[in-house]
């Protein structure tokens, strides 16, 4: 699939964008939106909250764009705002009540079956096992944890641009990143015994 | 592999480091121990299955559509960002968010307010004498000029051109005056409640009753940006959220009306649903890409063109105020004509 906008620099766009060029904001948007997805959706760890949170990050990169300077990646900008947007999604989520059917919707806790044998190991290599495993994982870890190893693994960003995003110490990132891969290492290793509360 | 031997392994987030090549001063020291004990290979190799895990692991993939809406919801957000607004930055996300699961207590707000602003001349139409007849004939413009931009819902057979002209245009007043609320559009017409009912067209007609719910509904419904925004008509018992795909995909799995409601097919008839208002959004926003470049939209809506789901906007260029209707999924132009 080709890259929406072509060659154009994301920093360009987004100064067409700041001169009122509304195609180059489209293009700029469309362009991140796979990205932006994947990060609130792995955060939140919930289809519809991703959906939310990515609707509230783009909003808030269109209304803040004003304050993208131009100094810094435009993507470590959009990370940046999109992890805040996943993580304010799930203060919203803990605040408003659930009805318990819905709970179907969740991942479900990781069976044997499409528990660490899904990784790496599984000549399947179910799409689905896989993700739900990682989305039962992931939700053993806090929510700041939980953004800092999506912001590696999934982004693939170093450690001092996720400092930045998360504005936190190097080595708190550090932490956070081993800490979130070692429960997760540990959930896939035995799926049958989820933490009884979020690591961190 | 050799065998464990020295008792001062490494930790996890030695581990870690090393799988990402952040290790700080002692990573020389670390992967030499690394290479010299199975323990530790061992657990490394379990945190790199973790990290493999997660980078292999598929995001489900968002759909044309989805993705139309979401982009256009966003670009919608900033052009109607107040400048004062603009520099709140995240500030304005919250109050969007607040506004949208408020709709109700905007509404009424903006009910009350636009009630003072047009009852009062009304009231004071009637027991005035000769300013009257200026206020009556001044309120119709003013409430057309309202209706600007406002979402319609859903306006049933859209081939119909005259009828569209009526509705677009403002028109419906004097077809509302007559039918009232179960007038000829009505079922397209929510009722009118505190969260935004009947249709702006509504406070066109100042004499019919103008401290009701009918007037106070089409304060709702004015400008709006989704579903969830100020007065907008909210779907009963749905969650109004965003503008963009959010409410559209929550909305994919309908909500079961309340007790005693009509059938979740007359329901959605009656209300406008999120999904009709961001399927609309995102054939306004084809369009101001393309044959209503430089327009400025007066109304839109859902409904039928020959079978098809189709989407209807109005919108004021240069040369006069033209009408689209285009099919809902693909938004291409299945027919145009002026108002």
């Amino acid at each position: 699939m080709s890259r929406p906008g072509g060659d154009v620099s994301d920093e360009a766009l987004a100064a067409a964008a700041n001169s009122g060029d509304r195609g180059a904001l489209e293009t700029l948007l469309a362009r991140h939106l796979d990205r932006v997805h994947a990060i609130c959706r792995r955060v939140t760890g919930h289809p519809e909250d991703a959906l939310d949170a990515t609707q509230e990050a783009l909003i808030a990169v269109t209304r803040g764009l004003h304050r993208y300077d131009g100094r810094a990646l435009f993507t470590t900008w959009l990370y940046r705002v999109s992890t805040n947007a996943a993580l304010d999604e799930l203060r919203r989520r803990k605040r408003r009540p659930e009805p318990a059917e819905l709970s179907d919707d969740r991942p479900p806790a990781a069976s044997g079956a499409g528990g660490a044998a899904a990784v790496g190991s599984s000549p399947v290599e179910s799409a689905v096992a896989a993700r739900l495993d990682v989305d039962a994982a992931l939700a053993g870890l806090s929510p700041e944890f939980r953004a800092a190893v999506v912001l590696r693994d999934l982004c693939d960003l170093d450690y001092a641009e996720i400092a930045e995003i998360l504005d936190v110490p190097i080595g708190t990132v550090r932490s956070r990143i081993a800490r979130g891969r070692a429960a997760i290492a540990d959930q896939l290793r035995e799926p049958a015994a989820p933490p009884e509360r979020p690591i961190g | 592999m050799t065998m464990d031997t020295n008792p001062d392994h490494l930790d996890d987030e030695t581990l870690s480091a090393l799988l990402d090549g952040a290790s700080d001063g002692a990573g020389a020291d670390a992967a030499a121990h690394l290479g010299a004990c199975d323990r530790c290979a061992e657990r490394q190799a379990e945190l790199s299955a973790a990290r493999a895990a997660l980078a292999a692991s598929p995001v489900e993939p968002l759909d044309e559509l989805a993705r139309r809406r979401l982009v256009a919801a966003a670009v919608r957000a900033a052009d109607d960002a107040p400048a004062g607004e603009a520099a709140a930055g995240a500030a304005v996300t919250g109050r969007t968010r607040w506004a949208q699961r408020h709709p109700a207590v905007l509404g009424s707000v903006a009910a009350a307010l636009l009630a003072v602003l047009v009852g009062v001349p009304f009231v004071v139409g009637n027991h005035g004498g000769g300013s009257a007849e200026k206020s009556l004939s001044a309120a119709p413009n003013a409430a057309r000029e309202e209706a600007g931009g406002v979402f319609l819902g859903d306006l049933g057979d859209l081939t119909d051109r005259d009828r569209l002209r009526l509705r677009l245009t403002g028109g419906t007043a004097a077809d509302s005056a007559s039918a009232g609320t179960g007038g000829a559009f009505a079922p397209s017409e929510p009722a009118g409640s505190a969260a935004g009912g009947a249709t702006p067209s509504a406070a066109a007609v100042p004499s019919a009753a103008p401290a009701s719910g009918g007037l106070a509904g089409s304060a709702g419904s004015g400008r709006t940006l989704g579903p969830g925004s100020p007065g907008a008509p909210a779907p009963a018992a749905a969650t109004p959220t965003n503008g963009g795909v959010t409410s559209a995909q929550k909305s994919a799995a309908p909500t079961p009306p309340a007790a005693g409601a009509n059938s979740p097919e007359a329901f959605a008839s009656d209300q406008p649903s999120a999904r009709d208002r961001a399927d609309a959004d995102a054939c306004v926003a084809a369009l101001l890409k393309g044959p209503a470049r430089g327009g400025r939209l007066t109304g839109s809506g859902v409904g039928t063109w020959r079978g098809r789901p189709a989407v209807v906007a109005a919108f004021k260029l240069s040369g006069g105020t033209v009408a689209f209707v285009t099919d809902r999924s693909g938004c291409a132009v299945l027919d145009r004509f002026a108002l």
